[in-house]
């Protein structure tokens, strides 16, 4: 059983790094360290390729004749899809449904996006 | 439905704390016309659009509006992050604080909490989507503002293109627009 020991949480909690505050941040496998350098790259090749597939996508959805846009979409996908297993095998998962680790449940790995 | 995946669309990296400057961009999360209006607008007009052009195109931007909730949710996040109640006081802004400290809450940069009365769903396909138009103008100008407000390069880029995916979301709708109105007869009154 946790003790939270709420005497002392109110002045620890003034001074803490927020991440801290709740013991789940702690557990083994969670990493606290942000992004490496190399993670940043690759998700960020992801993130252009998979901003290329939507702005394709709404171009589509008022010209859904237009073969060539469709051809490029479907370009955009499939270099995204090829970029998310290579990030999946390194870094973890992007999807809850591409977690392989059977001991572990890695998508809480962090960092979430949101975090600096 | 939605599946989330754990990025966001453009990245957020503020190196800078700002709790000014949040709380003026945390009217794009839960102000007038910001992306939780935006999202909820269009996800909620597609249900009485007429024909598949309208529905895909409402689908879409609707959810291109919630990754953009997230993204100024990770900008009023970050710029606030790990900041106490007297930096907030300090910066002018002690009275969010006091609500929220360092949560991000959906309320425009003068406090107002989010509401439903800033959209409309019409259920006249024509009618929705001039708003839609209209509301993509509008939120292309509280960017506008934004920018004049904020000199944080790292902000600035996110705000810019935040700014002009409305401008296409506007080119979008002119044409689902376009579409309806030769296409779509109109009920007899």
């Amino acid at each position: 059983m946790v003790n939270y020991n709420y005497d002392n949480y109110v002045d620890e909690y003034l001074d803490a790094d927020p991440r801290d505050a709740y013991p789940t941040a702690n557990i083994s496998g969670a990493r606290k360290d942000g992004y490496s350098s190399k993670q940043e790259a690759l998700l960020r090749k992801i993130m252009e390729y998979d901003f290329y597939a939507i702005d394709l996508n709404l171009y589509l959805d008022t010209h859904p004749t237009d073969r060539r846009a469709i051809r490029m979409f479907r370009e955009a996908v499939e270099k995204s899809n090829s970029l998310k297993k290579e990030y999946n095998k390194l870094y973890g998962p992007l999807t809850a449904a591409d977690v392989m680790d059977n001991d572990y449940w890695t998508w809480i790995y962090g960092p979430w996006p949101w975090e600096r | 439905m939605w599946i989330y995946e754990k990025k966001t669309e453009f990245p957020v990296r503020i190196r800078n704390r700002n709790p000014k400057l949040a709380s003026i961009i945390l009217s794009q999360y839960g102000g007038p016309d910001g992306e939780l209006a935006a999202s909820l607008r269009y996800l909620s007009q597609r249900f009485s659009m007429p024909d598949d052009i309208s529905r895909g195109a409402l689908t879409d931007i609707g959810t291109e509006e919630l990754a953009h909730l997230e993204i100024v949710g990770s900008l009023v996040h970050q710029l606030t992050y790990g900041l106490n109640g007297k930096d907030f006081e300090r910066a002018g802004v002690g009275d969010y604080y006091v609500d929220h400290s360092n949560g991000v809450y959906p309320a425009s940069a003068a406090g107002v909490p989010f509401t439903a009365a800033y959209l409309q769903v019409k259920g006249d396909p024509i009618t929705d989507i001039v708003e839609d138009m209209a509301a993509e103008q509008k939120a292309r100008s509280t960017y506008d503002n934004i920018l004049k407000l904020s000199d944080d390069p790292d902000v600035n880029e996110v705000i810019k293109f935040l700014r002009a995916r409305e401008i296409v979301h506007f080119q979008r709708f002119g044409e689902v627009l376009n579409h309806l109105q030769s296409n779509i007869k109109p009920k007899k009154l």
